[in-house]
């Protein structure tokens, strides 16, 4: 299970995940069970994906759906993913992902 | 900046963009929706129901960086939102720079990642001024790209 500090984390990514059609990000949120190397990895490509799509969301004018704006919410969920992925021995693939941004 | 983190035990560390406060908040900083309250955003801390009071939380408080991999990460978060400003790292020595009524509790759920919390019940108004006073200690590397 992935342990997020405030409940708005895991809607928000939902919602990304909802907005990007990505069903194999929605399984592994709402399941929080990241089992392989390759269920990491693509967790954390998600994670990228979403700051992106948020970020255009801004420049187009969307307001961020909780009150707090897009950039908070990205940095909450950038430690609740990359610590959840630390915990289960996966920090080598975060970190991969992350440093090829 | 790997080795000198390394090096210099204790160091803390928040990327800002080019022209925000390191410990406070502006109101363009943050969304029209958030409540802004001297500066302290309301989410960052536990308040009394009267938002005149911060309430010790040893998971909640401002956001700092005690590893380069962690360092990295927001980095690069606050450079992708901010791509106008350059993004300027702040820096603190852990037992050294802060006030009493301050503590730097690591996150338990992530390695590298610290909240600055409050030790006591705090007024907002001393809060702020202690918020001032930490950000008035803190050095600062110019653009930190050029060693990130």
């Amino acid at each position: 299970m992935i342990s997020y500090k405030f409940p708005e984390e895991r809607n928000y990514a939902l919602h990304y995940a909802d907005k990007l059609k990505d069903s194999r990000a929605t399984q592994l949120l709402e399941s929080g069970d990241i089992r392989s190397e390759e269920d990491a990895e693509y967790l954390s490509e998600f994670f990228w994906r979403m700051v992106d799509s948020s970020i255009e969301d801004e420049e187009n004018g969307l307001e961020s759906i909780h009150t707090e704006p897009n950039e908070f919410w990205n940095e909450k969920l950038l430690y609740t993913i990359s610590g959840h992925l630390e915990r289960i021995g996966f920090s080598g693939v975060w970190e991969k992902v992350s440093d090829s941004k | 900046m790997s080795a000198v983190i390394k090096e210099y035990e204790g160091m803390i560390l928040r990327p800002t963009p080019r022209g925000s406060h390191p410990t406070l908040y502006r109101r363009r900083d943050i969304s029209k929706k958030e409540t802004l309250v001297q500066g302290v955003r309301v989410k960052d801390w536990l308040f009394s129901t009267d938002q005149k009071w911060v309430v010790p939380h040893d998971q909640m408080g401002l956001s700092f960086s005690s590893t380069y991999q962690n360092l990295k990460d927001v980095y690069k978060l606050k450079q992708r939102h901010n791509k106008d400003k350059p993004i300027d790292i702040h820096w603190v020595l852990e037992k050294a720079d802060i006030p009493p009524g301050f503590k730097f509790v690591a996150d338990r759920t992530k390695k590298g990642h610290y909240f600055l919390t409050v030790t006591e019940t705090m007024h907002i108004s001393k809060l702020v001024k202690k918020l001032k006073l930490v950000a008035h200690r803190m050095s600062v590397i110019r653009n930190g790209a050029k060693v990130l």
